[in-house]
This record gives C-alpha cells, sequence and structure tokens, in this order.
C-alpha cells in the first residue's frame, strides 16, 4: 500500500467531499521544542481512591517509532492512554504531546493525534461510510484516497449498518478512520483486536507505512508477535508500574540465553558454572539456559566435542513473561503494592 | 491477584453442580422487576388513600356527591382524560375513577420500557447469549423472562393490595377482600398487557427503539380508542376495542364487574403465547425484517449537535407528534368540560385544589389540568434526553468524538440547547393545537394565552434540564436516578397536593408547584425566569465541571 496525495477516486459507496489536505508530519514545531519526544510523561501518576492504576510512569515516545506498549491485564495500559488522551486526569505527574500539555491543551494534541479504542464503540443505526464520515469531521481532516486503499486493503464493506458488522469489522472502522487520518501520532489500543490473521498483516502493513512516513506510533497490544514485528521499543508494565522499557536488543540481558547441543556420548556436567540453570540431559541431548558471561559454558561445552550448538536469544514472549514473572514475585512479597485495574 | 483471592470471592470448593439452571435469566430479571414493580404498587396506594381523604372533604354531603357525579358525567374533558364517570355515590366509587384512569396508563408505559429493555434491549448489547449459551433456549429465555417481569407485576399487585388494604380503616373506604384484589388487579394487567405487548414488539422488531416505539405507539392508539369512546357518545363502542376500556368497566369498589378481568388475563396469555412462538428466530434477527444496507446520507454528521439530531430525530418527531394530538384532543374537549366546571360548585373545588390561586372557572380549569399533564411530559422528555446524554458517555461514545477535535464543553452545549429547544417546542405546540382543537368547538379560549401556556408549560422542565446538566457534570452516574426520581416525586406531589393538605415545604420540593397554571392564571413570568435563571446556572455549573472531570465510562 502506497501513500497518496489524497486526490485519488473516491469509493462508491464513501463520499469524496470531505477532503483536507493529507497533514505531513511536522520535523519541527513544538515536538522538536521538546528535544525529539513526541509523547512524554513525567511521574504520570492515576489513583482511583485507594486503588493504584498507575505509578510514576516516566516514558517517552521519539517521533517515528513505534512504542510497544505491553502488560497483562489490569497493569495500567489502558488507564495510561486515557490520560494521554485526556479523557481522565493524572492524580500526580504530568503528560505532554508535541510538547502540548494533554488536558490544557488536548484540542490542539487531539488534532494531530488518531485514536484507536481497543473496545469499538459506534452508533448502531449509522452506517460503515456514515460512521467514517462522521469520524473524519470530526477529526477535521481525512485523506480520501488513502482511505478507500484501507477499505480494500481490509476488505470492508461500508454499505452495511454498524449493527450488523463483527466484532472484526467495527474495529476496522476504528483502524480506516484512525489510519487515513494520517496523524503525527497513532494511538492504538489493542487495535487487532477481532481481526483475522490476513487482517492482522494488513495492519502492520499499514503501521510499517506510517512509521516510514514519519508518524509515531503508540501501541499497546497483547499479541507479542505483533509488537516484535513492529516496535523499535518497547515498554513493560506490570501492576500499574513501569517494569522495563527499552529495545529487544537492550532487554535480551533481561531473560536468559537458549542453549541446546548434542554431543556423540555422555555429555559434560555442568554443576557449579556461573550462571547456568535449567539443565537438561536427555540421552547425548542436553539443553540449558545462561545469564551473563558465557565463555566458561562454551569452554564446557567445547571440550565434549559437540556435533551440534545451537544457542537462540529469547523472544519478546519469553522476555514478557520473565519480566512479568519478576514482578510478580516482587508484588507478592509482604511490603508490595500494586492493584489490580487496567 | 493472589491464588486465595478466587476462593475468598468465591467460596472454597470443588465442581458445584446448579439446580435448575434454566430458571437463572428468570431469577436474574426478578431481582430487578420485584424491585420497580413494588414501588409503583406502595405509590398507587399512596395515592388511592390520598383519593379517599379528598373524597370526605370534597362531597361530605349527599347533596354534594350528588353535584359532583352531575358534574362530572357532563365533563367530555375529563371523561376523556380519566375515564367513564360511574355513579358516584361512594368513596370506594370515586377512588376507582381517579385512580384506576391515571395509573394503568402510567405502569403501563413502564411495563413497556422494561419488557422491551429485557427482551431486544439485553439482546443488542450482546449479553443474550451468555444465557443462550447456557443450558436453555430461546424460547425458554424468554418465558423465564417473562417470568421474571411477571415477578415484577406480583409485587406491584400485593404491594398495591395491601396499602389499599392498609388504607381503608383511615379513609372511610370498606372494601371486602375481593375488592382489594380486584383493585389491584387493575393496574397489574393493565401493565401485564403491555409488557407483552414490549415482548412481542421485541420480537417483531430489530431495535429496542423500534420495538419501544411500536408498543408506545399501541399504548396510544388504545388509549384513543378508550378515550373517543368514552366522550363521543356515537362511538361508545370503541370502549370494547380498547383493553384500556375493559379494565375500566371493572370498577372493583364500585359495582364490581370482575368479569373484564378474564378478558383482558387472556388477551396477556395469547399475547405471550405468540411471543414465544416468535422467539424461536435467529438471534439478533426479527420478524419484520430491517435491512442492514444502507445508502450512506450524511448530511447531518459534520457537527455533534448534527449527530444528535441525527440519533434522536425519531424521538424528536414522535414527541412533537405526540403534543400535537394530545393537544388536539383534548382542546376538542375544552368548550363543554369547561361548561361541566362552570355549573359545578363541587369540580371549582376539585380544580381549585389543583391550583391553589386559581380564580377562573370553566374551560381555563380544564386547560389548566392538562397543561400540568403537559409539563410533566416535557419534564420527562428532559429526563429521558439527559439519561441519553449519560449514556452516550457510559457506553465510550463520547470517547469517539472526544479523541477527536471536539470540544466537551461544546458537546455538551450542543446537547443541552437541542433538550431546551426540543422541551420548549413540545410544550409551545401542544399550547398551539390545543387551541385549534378548542377552536374546533368554538371555544374562547385564544391562541395567544394558550401558546404563552405553553410556553409556561416549559419552564419546570427547562429548571430540571438545568438540575440534570450539573448532576451529569459533578456525578454523572445518577442524572437518570435524578431525573426521574425528581419526576415522579413532582408528579406524585401534585397527585397527591390536590387531594389531601401536604406540608408547604414539602409541596415546595415539587418543581411542579411554583408554576402558574396558565391558562386557568396568567404565567407568572417571574417564577418562568427564577426557573430558567436557576436552569442556566445549575446548567453553567454542571458544564464546568463536565469540562474538567474524568470521564466516567460503566
Amino acid at each position: 500500500m502506497s501513500q497518496t496525495n489524497g486526490a485519488g477516486r473516491a469509493h462508491p459507496v464513501l463520499d469524496a467531499g470531505q477532503v483536507d489536505a493529507p497533514p505531513v508530519p511536522s520535523p519541527t514545531g513544538d515536538a522538536a521544542a521538546a528535544g525529539d519526544a513526541i509523547v512524554r510523561t513525567q511521574g504520570l501518576t492515576k489513583h482511583y481512591g485507594a486503588t493504584v492504576a498507575l505509578q510514576d510512569l516516566t516514558i517517552e515516545a521519539r517521533r517515528g517509532e513505534v512504542l510497544g506498549f505491553l502488560g497483562p491485564n489490569g497493569a495500567g495500559k489502558t488507564t495510561t492512554i486515557r490520560l494521554l488522551l485526556g479523557l481522565i486526569g493524572p492524580t500526580a505527574g504530568k503528560a505532554e504531546i508535541f510538547g502540548l500539555d494533554v488536558r490544557a491543551q488536548r484540542r490542539a494534541v487531539h488534532a494531530r493525534t488518531a485514536y484507536v479504542p481497543g473496545e469499538a464503540a459506534l452508533w448502531p443505526s449509522l452506517t460503515g461510510a456514515e460512521t467514517l464520515h462522521l469520524l473524519a469531521r470530526m477529526h477535521g481532516r481525512t485523506d480520501v484516497a488513502y482511505r478507500d486503499q484501507l477499505v480494500d486493503a481490509f476488505d470492508f464493506d461500508p454499505s452495511r449498518k454498524v449493527r450488523g458488522y463483527s466484532k472484526g469489522n467495527k474495529q476496522k472502522i476504528n483502524l480506516i478512520a484512525a489510519l487515513a487520518t494520517r496523524a503525527e501520532l497513532l494511538i492504538l489500543d489493542e487495535p487487532t483486536s477481532g481481526l483475522d490473521p490476513l487482517m492482522e498483516q494488513a495492519f502492520r502493513q499499514c503501521v510499517l507505512e506510517a512509521k516510514g512516513n514519519g508518524q509515531t506510533v503508540f501501541l499497546s497490544s497483547h499479541i507479542l508477535a505483533e509488537a516484535e514485528a513492529l516496535c523499535d521499543r518497547v515498554a513493560i508494565l506490570s501492576a500499574g508500574q513501569l517494569v522495563e522499557v527499552g529495545t529487544l536488543a537492550q532487554m535480551r540481558h533481561l531473560s536468559a540465553l537458549s542453549v541446546e547441543a548434542t554431543f556423540p556420548g555422555v555429555p559434560p556436567t555442568l554443576h557449579d558454572l556461573a550462571g547456568v540453570s535449567n539443565v537438561r540431559v536427555v540421552g547425548h541431548q542436553l539443553s540449558c539456559q545462561v545469564r551473563g558471561p558465557i565463555d566458561e559454558l562454551l569452554a564446557v561445552l567445547a571440550a565434549g566435542h559437540p556435533t551440534s550448538l545451537l544457542s537462540r536469544e529469547p523472544s519478546l514472549e519469553e522476555l514478557f513473561l520473565s519480566l512479568y514473572g519478576q514482578q510478580e514475585r516482587r508484588n507478592d512479597s509482604p511490603d508490595s503494592g500494586g492493584d489490580d485495574v487496567g | 491477584m493472589s491464588a486465595s483471592a478466587p476462593a475468598a470471592t468465591f467460596g472454597a470448593g470443588g465442581m458445584r453442580r446448579y439446580r435448575l439452571p434454566q430458571l437463572v435469566l428468570a431469577r436474574f430479571v426478578a431481582v430487578r422487576a420485584v424491585r420497580s414493580g413494588a414501588v409503583w404498587g406502595l405509590v398507587i396506594g399512596a395515592y388511592i388513600y390520598a383519593s379517599a381523604i379528598g373524597y370526605r372533604d370534597l362531597a361530605p354531603t349527599s347533596a354534594a356527591r350528588q353535584g359532583l357525579l352531575d358534574s362530572l358525567s357532563a365533563n367530555v374533558g375529563l371523561v376523556a382524560l380519566l375515564g367513564q364517570t360511574p355513579r358516584i355515590d361512594s368513596v370506594g366509587v370515586f377512588v376507582d375513577w381517579r385512580a384506576l384512569g391515571v395509573w394503568p396508563v402510567v405502569v403501563s408505559v413502564w411495563a413497556i420500557l422494561l419488557s422491551t429493555k429485557v427482551l431486544r434491549g439485553e439482546e443488542s448489547a450482546g449479553r443474550l447469549e451468555l444465557f443462550l449459551s447456557g443450558a436453555t433456549t430461546a424460547r425458554r429465555a424468554v418465558l423465564g423472562a417473562v417470568a421474571g417481569m411477571g415477578a415484577g407485576l406480583a409485587a406491584m399487585f400485593v404491594c398495591t393490595a395491601a396499602a389499599t388494604a392498609a388504607a381503608a380503616g383511615s379513609t372511610g373506604l370498606t372494601p371486602d377482600a375481593g375488592q382489594v384484589l380486584a383493585l389491584a388487579a387493575v393496574p397489574a394487567l393493565a401493565a401485564a398487557v403491555f409488557m407483552a405487548v414490549g415482548a412481542m414488539a421485541s420480537q417483531l422488531m430489530a431495535t429496542r427503539a423500534r420495538a419501544a416505539g411500536l408498543a408506545s405507539a399501541v399504548l396510544g392508539a388504545v388509549f384513543m380508542l378508550r378515550a373517543l369512546g368514552d366522550s363521543a357518545p356515537a362511538a361508545g363502542w370503541l370502549v370494547y376495542a380498547s383493553p384500556l376500556g375493559w379494565l375500566e368497566k371493572v370498577h372493583p369498589l364500585g359495582v364490581s364487574s370482575v368479569a373484564w378481568l378474564v378478558p383482558v388475563a387472556a388477551l396477556v396469555v395469547v399475547l405471550m403465547a405468540v411471543t414465544v412462538a416468535l422467539a424461536g428466530r435467529d438471534l439478533g434477527a426479527s420478524t419484520i425484517a430491517h435491512s442492514d444496507q444502507a445508502a450512506p446520507r450524511t448530511r447531518l454528521l459534520g457537527s455533534p449537535l448534527g449527530l444528535a439530531l441525527r440519533l434522536n430525530r425519531g424521538s424528536l418527531v414522535a414527541w412533537f407528534l405526540a403534543s400535537v394530538v394530545t393537544g388536539l384532543l383534548y382542546g376538542s374537549f375544552a368548550e363543554s368540560a369547561g361548561k361541566a366546571f362552570a355549573s359545578s360548585s363541587v369540580l371549582k373545588r376539585l380544580g381549585s385544589d389543583l391550583f391553589a390561586s386559581a380564580q377562573h372557572v370553566g374551560a381555563r380549569i380544564y386547560a389548566g389540568v392538562i397543561f400540568l399533564m403537559v409539563m410533566t411530559l416535557v419534564m420527562a422528555y428532559v429526563a429521558a434526553a439527559m439519561s441519553n446524554v449519560r449514556e452516550q458517555e457510559a457506553t465510550g461514545l463520547l470517547d469517539n468524538l472526544l479523541v477527536r477535535s471536539v470540544q466537551r464543553w461544546r458537546w455538551l452545549a450542543g446537547r443541552v440547547a437541542l433538550a431546551a429547544v426540543a422541551a420548549a417546542t413540545v410544550a409551545a405546540s401542544a399550547g398551539v393545537a390545543f387551541w385549534a382543537g378548542a377552536s374546533s368547538q368554538h371555544s374562547a379560549l385564544g391562541l395567544q394565552e394558550l401558546l404563552l401556556a405553553g410556553v409556561n408549560a416549559a419552564a419546570p422542565a427547562l429548571a430540571l434540564l438545568g438540575l440534570l446538566v450539573f448532576v451529569y457534570g459533578f456525578v454523572p452516574r445518577w442524572t437518570a436516578l435524578v431525573g426521574y426520581g425528581l419526576l415522579a416525586w413532582a408528579f406524585l406531589l401534585e397527585m397527591l397536593g390536590s387531594a389531601v393538605h401536604v406540608n408547604h415545604w414539602v409541596m415546595d420540593t415539587s418543581l411542579l408547584h411554583h408554576v402558574a397554571l396558565a391558562p386557568v392564571v396568567d404565567p407568572n413570568w417571574r417564577i418562568v425566569a427564577t426557573y430558567l435563571a436557576a436552569g442556566v446556572v445549575l446548567g453553567l455549573a454542571g458544564g464546568w465541571r463536565f469540562t474538567a472531570r474524568d470521564l466516567a465510562a460503566e
């Protein structure tokens, strides 16, 4: 899918009369004044009475990057997004988008931001085409030709009323409406909820195109493969607190390296090697995990003259489970806080 | 969540088996229906008590009773409003006429709202399929829901009967047990009929709004048949075409004809049987085909206000038409009703109990009764409109607008302005339509005074609108509760206050109490201005709060 100039043909069901010039992400301006951070939070905190939904979140999303925002149910992802959109106010701390305060200057922020909620709440009596028209008018601009391309790419029939759509088709409306704005910042909260695998591929293509156009994407997702495929950096949230943020490469040290080796005879013994754990021996095969330097392990394995040796970096899923497991253990300790609020 | 949390929440233990899982839906519905049914029963009981007390004061002597009877039977307007007047020779017959003319219609509206919510609203929201995925079928689920709503009707019946029996001793009412039960059966059966109509409409129509619209249209038609049959001697047979007409003939505290309860009960059974038969359809489908395909019409979809107009145009037109039809119908009875009022000292008293400062008689008193009804209806519209505003936020629809370039205050101002204009239009059009109906019968009531009476009738609704914006701004989850609660409170106080002496501090809490009942007296523009100013101040405060508070989804 390629970028258009917004002057292409209109979809037969959709209207063609609402075209504004597609926005071009501004390389200068407010965000430039704020460094290259498009989204910036500082000590962002949200409490509901005694319940801690989000605690002291400090994070940045930079221009043109896809920032993955991961966490288990109730970690505070949606709370963070609602704070960023100014739908709720923080108990403490602040959030800025394009260098603008998200509460005090939310209209200016929204004019340059597009949002896809995880659960599509749409007007059942409107058709898909009417809903796309309405959402475009409420946003203030849309690239009509690109919207029509998206309608085709997502295989979406806009002539039906919303009440007749499946969950996935309702989600397509939100995706098409948001992507067609070509907004500088896309905030996506579980955006592929209900989409089939083919549509997920189409979505990934769109996000990569948006990134290529210089748009910033703040992607909250449960689908770790999706985050792994799309995100430049990921932030992991648990029980309202930021556990880790960084590139996958930066985070891989947090989880063990998996090593598998096959030997012609009995595998060597790995007792007392620093950082080695989960050693398993089945016949001539040995598997283990290692944290930190691997020189000592390699030396022992090499001494056994392995016929094959395979090492694998942890996947995002393994990182996530590893980090979430650590956080859970911390939360289960007697002096821990944290409540289950999304 | 720690491992012990589920056990703490659900209790410890292994696999449990539950008996009669097919009754879960019935119990689920019954819990809610019984609560509201019981409240309605108690309210009806309180009204019966007040009417009985009022009769003692109104017609203490035999001569006064005869005068009351003569006046009522000649008053076509009141007959159209409350039903045919029987021979009022006892407090029981008076209570019959007064209570059973009003409450069957009111509880029928409740029944329609309840049944369409349970049988179509829950399905549209996707919650019904959770039940249907259990050990039941679509038809059994409908039967279960009907049984649950039936529990609500039973609660209404029991509470009405209990309250009536409790009121009997101190008010001069001396009904036997059979009469008490028959009296309680009339509103309960009226509600049952329209619960069944709503249930059937929920199978016929694809959305709750359409189902409620169809059932309300049936209620309106049935009411009109009864009103026309009662008020026009040549069309007296129309009464027999209306279940409300059948119930009118029961007269449980007078010359009782409880046999008329039988066809009403039979109608309920038939309607329910048809409903259950229709319920075998696919989930989400409807008997009357409803196309999900439509050509886009985007004319109003360019602004939040346009969207509100687009989404509410059906109900706006319905309210407008209802006000016009009501105004025309009751306006056409104004002349004869006025003559009856003018010739009856008792009715003059009955009227002046309603409007403490009223000095006038005749058609103006009758018009005052009708405009009191219009005020109540317009307040109901405002309560419904603000409930809808809250629903937009609760369901997340508002998020879709506010995350774009829509400002909160502008969205709310548009919705409030639309409600205000619609309320004023409905009230004013009722005034004009009343004039048109009255003029057709050569009444002396003028267009200007009735138009101003209509405008005056909008004042309580506009004050309520401001108050509800305030509530919405500060405690959004209470918006519907406060709206409908204040409406019911004001209506109840006006009804009670017309029959018994109610402490003025209590009466002062009614939004309806302070407004001059034009055209009985001239509108008190100072009161109207005060109401409007209070509404504006409260609305601004609520709007200010709304722009700063967290959005609260359900």
